[in-house]
C-alpha cells in the first residue's frame, strides 16, 4: 500500500502537471452526494450506538437486581462494545452538530454523554450522602452535571464506567469493584443501583436525543437540513481534523505522554483506552473513505494518496501500541509507540487539510 | 520593509488609528498570530505560527485549563488539590470556551464568572471571596445581585437605561468583615492575545502615561507598578481588571491560588485564614498542586491564544468617529511586535473611570476608581462564543452602547461627545468595535 502510493507520488513528480489530466478516480462524487452518505452513516452509527446503550441498560438493570460477578462480568462486556460503536461516532463533534451544537435552544448532551476525567469523590459523595442529595433521578443529576457553569460530572460513559469497574489501582489490569458493592447487605448498595440505573436510562435518553436529529426521514431533523447545507463539507472536515489533529492526537493522548499520569487517559477505570483510540481512528477513517478522498482525488491525485498513507500509518501504528494504555506512557518502549501515533495523527491531520484546500474548503 | 516603516510611524505618533487598509497590507498571507475562525469556538485557537512541537504543549494547557480540578483524593492526581475552598472547578467554567463570563447578568445568586476581591478582611476571608468548598468544608459567604435602573435620553430623543449592580454578599461564616473593607467584583475576561500583550515592550506603555495630565487633555493614565514573583522586581502590571500581575504565568498561578484553591511555586500557601478550621484541617493535595510543568504548559496555552481577524466593514466611518472622539486615546489601537503589526486596543495604563464604576466598601463608601484599559479585540465575538456580550469589569453594560456610556472620569469627555453624536453615527461606532 504505502509502496504503490509512494510510487504514484515519485509517477506524479516526473510527470509534473500532467497528474491533474488523470481520469478522476469516481466522477461521480459530488460534494452533495458525500455529504448526503456522511448523513446516512451518521445516522447508522448513532442507531447502533443507540442500541448499544440499550443493551448496556438492559445489563446493567439485570446486574444491580442481582448482583452477581457473573452480572457484573456481563455488564462490563456490554459497556465495553458499545463504546466500540460510540468511539466511532465522535468524529461528529466539533461543528455544532447535534452532539454538541444547539438544537432549538437546547444544548447537545456531549458533556452529558462522554465527559472525563471524572472527578469519582464527588460521586461517591453524591452517592453516600442522602442528605445532601436527595433525588437520584436523571433530571437531578443532569442538574449537577453543569452547575451553574461549572463544569463537575456525575453522568454518562465514564460514570457508567467508574460504577462497574471502581478506581483502577492496579499497573496490570482494570479496576476491581466487587460485585457486592452492590449486594444487599451493603450499606450504600440500594444508592449506588438507584444511580447506576439512572446513568444507563439517561445515556439511551440523551443518545436517543441525538439519533433522531440525524434521521434525514424525520421532518426537522438537524439531518434534513445539513444535506442543504453549504457550509456541509467544511464542517465535516472541521470535525473531522479536530478529532484527529486535536483531540485524539494531542488531549487523548500527548496530554497523558506528557505529563505520565496514568489516569490522564479516557477510560481508566476500565483499562479500554487503547480501544477508545482504535475506534475514533475507524471513525475517522469511515468518514474520509466516504467520499472525501473521492472527492480531493478528483483535484489531487498525490494528496489523496498521502491521505490513504497516513491513514495505514496511523493504523499500524494503533496496532503496535502497547496496551493498556496508562503502562504504555510509562515506559520507554511504550511512550515511543505512543509518539508514533500521535505523530501520525499529526501528519494525517496535516494532509487533510492540504487536501481540504484542494476541494476549496477553507479550516479554521 | 518601507510599508513596516512606515506603518510603525503610523502607530506610534500620537496612537494614530491605522486604517483597515494599512492594516491588511500589513498581514501577511498567514497572520503569525491571527485566526480566521469566526464559530464559537473563535477564542480557542493557537497561533498559527506555532511548529508541531509547541501545539502540542498548547494542548496539553488546554486540557488543564478545559478540565476539572478534583478535590484529593480522585484517581486523577495530576488535577487533584482543588480548594479547599473555591470559585470554581476549571479555568473554563469561567472563561467558557476561552471567552468571556456573563458576570453580573440577572439578579440573585451571583454567577460563577464573577468573582469578589476582599481589601481589609484577610483576617477572616484572605484576599478573595470563595463561595464554595470542598465537602468537608463551607463557602466563605455568598453574593447576590440586585440592580438600580438609570435612564437617559439622547439629544435626538432615543432613550436608553442602564442597570447598575448593587452587590450583597451574605451568610458570612467567619462573621461580618470590618465595614471598610473593601469589595471588588471582577468578571472573567477572554483571553485571546495575552501573549501579544505580554510582549509589548515596557517603555512604549510607559511613553503614553501622563500621571499629571500635563497635555491637559482630560486624561492621565498611570502604570500599575507591580511585585514579579519569579525576579523580586517592581514592574509594569499588564494582566487584570486593575492590572494587577506582569506576566501571563504570574495572572494564571493568582487565578488557580485564589479562584481554585490550587497552589503552584509562585502561590505555594492555601487560602485557609487561621480562623477557618475546617479549611485548614481538609486534605490537601501535594505541596505544589500545580507542578511547574502544568503551569509552564497552561501558560504556554495562554500566551498562544490566537485573536480573530477583525471583519470586514463597508465603510471606515465608525473607526474615524472612535478615533475623532478620543476612545483611541486610551483604547490605543496598533503595536508593531517583531515587524508584525497586531491591534489590541487599549494602552494598558491605569486610568479613573469615576464614581459610577467605583469599588465600594462593605459600608457602601466609594473606594477605587482606577481601571485597567481594557483590550478591545474580540469584543464582537463575545456574543457568538459565549451568548452574551456583558461588557466592563462586572458584565453591567449589554453591549458596546451602554459600556460606552458608563465611561465617566478621564473618559467624561469622550463618552460626552458621543451622546452628541447622531443615530447613525452611533451605530457605526458600535459596528466599528463590533469588528474589532
Amino acid at each position: 500500500m504505502l509502496k504503490i502510493s509512494s510510487f504514484l507520488i515519485a509517477a506524479a513528480l516526473c510527470a509534473g502537471g500532467q497528474v491533474h489530466a488523470q481520469a478522476p478516480a469516481k466522477p461521480t462524487a459530488t460534494a452533495q452526494s458525500v455529504v448526503a452518505a456522511y448523513t446516512v452513516k451518521a445516522y447508522q452509527l448513532y442507531t447502533d450506538s443507540l442500541a448499544g446503550a440499550r443493551k448496556v441498560q438492559a445489563d446493567l438493570n439485570a446486574f444491580v437486581q442481582n448482583p452477581t460477578e457473573a452480572t457484573l462480568a456481563n455488564a462490563r462486556t456490554s459497556w465495553t462494545e458499545a463504546r466500540k460503536i460510540y468511539s466511532q461516532t465522535e468524529v461528529y463533534r466539533y461543528y455544532g452538530g447535534p452532539i454538541d451544537g444547539a438544537i432549538n435552544g437546547v444544548e447537545g448532551p456531549e458533556p452529558l454523554i462522554n465527559a472525563w476525567p471524572l472527578d469519582e469523590i464527588y460521586i461517591d459523595t453524591i452517592i453516600a450522602r442522602a442528605d445532601l442529595y436527595p433525588s437520584l433521578d436523571a433530571a437531578a443529576l443532569h442538574e449537577l452535571n453543569e452547575k451553574d457553569g461549572e463544569k463537575n460530572i456525575s453522568t454518562g460513559w465514564h460514570a457508567i464506567e467508574y460504577m462497574l469497574w471502581g478506581q483502577d489501582l492496579s499497573a496490570t489490569g482494570p479496576g476491581a469493584r466487587p460485585a457486592s458493592d452492590f449486594a444487599a447487605q451493603n450499606p450504600l448498595a440500594a444508592r449506588r443501583a438507584q444511580y447506576l440505573q439512572t446513568l444507563g436510562a439517561a445515556l439511551v435518553g440523551d443518545l436517543e436525543a441525538v439519533q433522531v436529529q440525524w434521521d434525514s426521514k424525520r421532518p426537522g431533523s438537524y439531518a434534513q437540513s445539513f444535506v442543504k447545507d453549504q457550509t456541509a463539507l467544511t464542517k465535516i472536515l472541521t470535525g473531522l481534523t479536530k478529532m484527529s489533529g486535536a483531540e485524539l492526537s494531542q488531549e487523548r493522548m500527548f496530554v497523558a505522554l506528557d505529563t505520565r499520569s496514568q489516569e490522564e487517559e479516557h477510560s481508566c477505570f476500565s483499562d479500554t483506552t487503547h480501544l477508545d483510540i482504535y475506534y475514533n481512528y475507524v471513525g475517522i477513517k469511515t468518514v474520509l473513505t466516504g467520499g472525501i478522498l473521492d472527492l480531493i482525488r478528483a483535484k489531487d491525485r498525490s494528496v489523496a494518496g498521502e491521505i490513504e498513507d497516513n491513514l495505514q500509518v496511523t493504523e499500524d501504528a494503533i496496532n503496535a501500541m502497547q496496551v493498556p494504555f496508562d503502562q504504555a506512557i510509562l515506559s520507554d518502549k511504550g511512550r515511543a509507540g505512543v509518539l508514533a501515533i500521535i505523530s501520525s495523527l499529526e501528519t494525517l491531520t496535516e494532509s487533510v487539510r492540504q487536501g481540504a484546500v484542494t476541494i476549496g474548503v477553507q479550516l479554521p | 520593509m518601507i510599508r513596516t516603516l512606515a506603518f510603525i510611524l503610523l502607530t506610534l505618533s500620537s496612537a494614530a488609528v491605522p486604517t483597515a487598509e494599512t492594516a491588511a497590507a500589513q498581514r501577511p498571507a498567514e497572520h503569525p498570530f491571527e485566526t480566521p475562525d469566526f464559530s464559537r469556538n473563535a477564542f480557542g485557537n493557537p497561533f498559527p505560527k506555532l511548529n508541531r512541537d509547541e501545539r502540542r504543549e498548547f494542548f496539553v494547557g488546554n486540557s488543564f485549563f478545559k478540565l476539572a480540578w478534583v478535590q484529593t483524593g480522585a484517581t486523577t492526581t495530576a488535577r487533584d488539590g482543588l480548594g479547599p475552598t473555591f470559585n470554581a472547578v476549571s479555568c473554563s467554567g469561567c472563561h467558557l470556551l476561552d471567552g468571556r463570563g456573563m458576570g453580573a447578568a440577572r439578579e440573585g445568586h451571583a454567577h460563577v464568572s464573577l468573582l469578589f476581591r476582599l481589601d481589609g478582611a484577610e483576617e477572616q476571608y484572605g484576599s478573595q471571596l470563595n463561595p464554595f468548598a470542598v465537602a468537608s468544608v463551607s463557602g466563605e459567604a455568598q453574593p447576590f445581585i440586585k440592580f438600580e435602573t438609570e435612564s437617559g435620553v439622547f439629544p435626538d430623543g432615543e432613550a436608553y437605561e442602564l442597570r447598575r449592580p448593587i452587590f450583597n454578599l451574605i451568610n458570612w461564616m467567619f462573621g461580618e468583615p470590618p465595614k471598610n473593607t473593601r469589595v471588588s467584583a471582577r468578571v472573567a475576561n477572554q483571553l485571546i492575545g495575552l501573549g501579544l500583550l505580554e510582549d509589548i515592550p515596557a517603555a512604549e506603555i510607559e511613553a503614553m502615561a501622563d500621571p499629571e495630565d500635563k497635555d491637559q487633555d482630560g486624561i492621565s493614565g498611570r502604570p500599575a507598578y507591580v511585585l514579579d514573583l519569579r525576579t523580586g522586581a517592581m514592574v509594569l502590571g499588564r494582566f487584570g481588571w486593575k492590572a494587577e500581575q506582569p506576566t501571563v504565568e504570574q495572572q494564571n498561578a493568582a487565578a488557580f491560588n485564589g479562584d481554585m484553591g490550587l497552589t503552584s511555586a509562585l502561590f505555594p500557601n492555601e487560602n485557609c485564614p487561621s480562623v477557618q478550621l475546617a479549611c485548614q484541617a481538609a486534605p490537601k493535595g501535594n505541596a505544589i498542586e500545580v507542578d511547574d510543568h502544568i503551569l509552564s504548559r497552561v501558560t504556554m496555552y495562554m500566551r498562544s491564544l490566537a485573536v480573530p481577524v477583525r471583519r470586514k466593514l463597508p465603510d471606515d466611518n465608525g473607526q474615524k468617529t472612535f478615533t475623532r472622539i478620543g476612545c483611541a486615546n486610551c483604547h490605543r489601537p496598533g503595536y508593531t511586535l517583531d515587524g508584525v503589526a497586531v491591534f489590541p486596543y487599549t494602552d494598558l495604563l491605569l486610568h479613573d473611570m469615576g464614581p459610577g464604576l467605583a469599588d465600594k466598601s462593605v459600608g457602601g463608601d466609594l473606594l477605587a476608581t482606577e481601571w485597567r484599559t481594557p483590550p478591545l479585540w474580540g469584543v464582537g465575538l463575545i456574543q457568538t462564543v459565549n451568548n452574551h456580550q456583558n461588557l466592563m469589569h462586572d458584565g453591567r453594560a449589554r453591549g458596546v452602547q451602554e459600556a460606552i456610556l458608563w465611561h465617566d472620569g478621564e473618559s467624561a469627555r469622550a463618552k460626552n461627545a458621543y451622546l452628541q453624536l447622531n443615530k447613525a453615527e452611533r451605530q457605526g461606532l458600535i459596528d466599528f468595535v463590533n469588528s474589532l
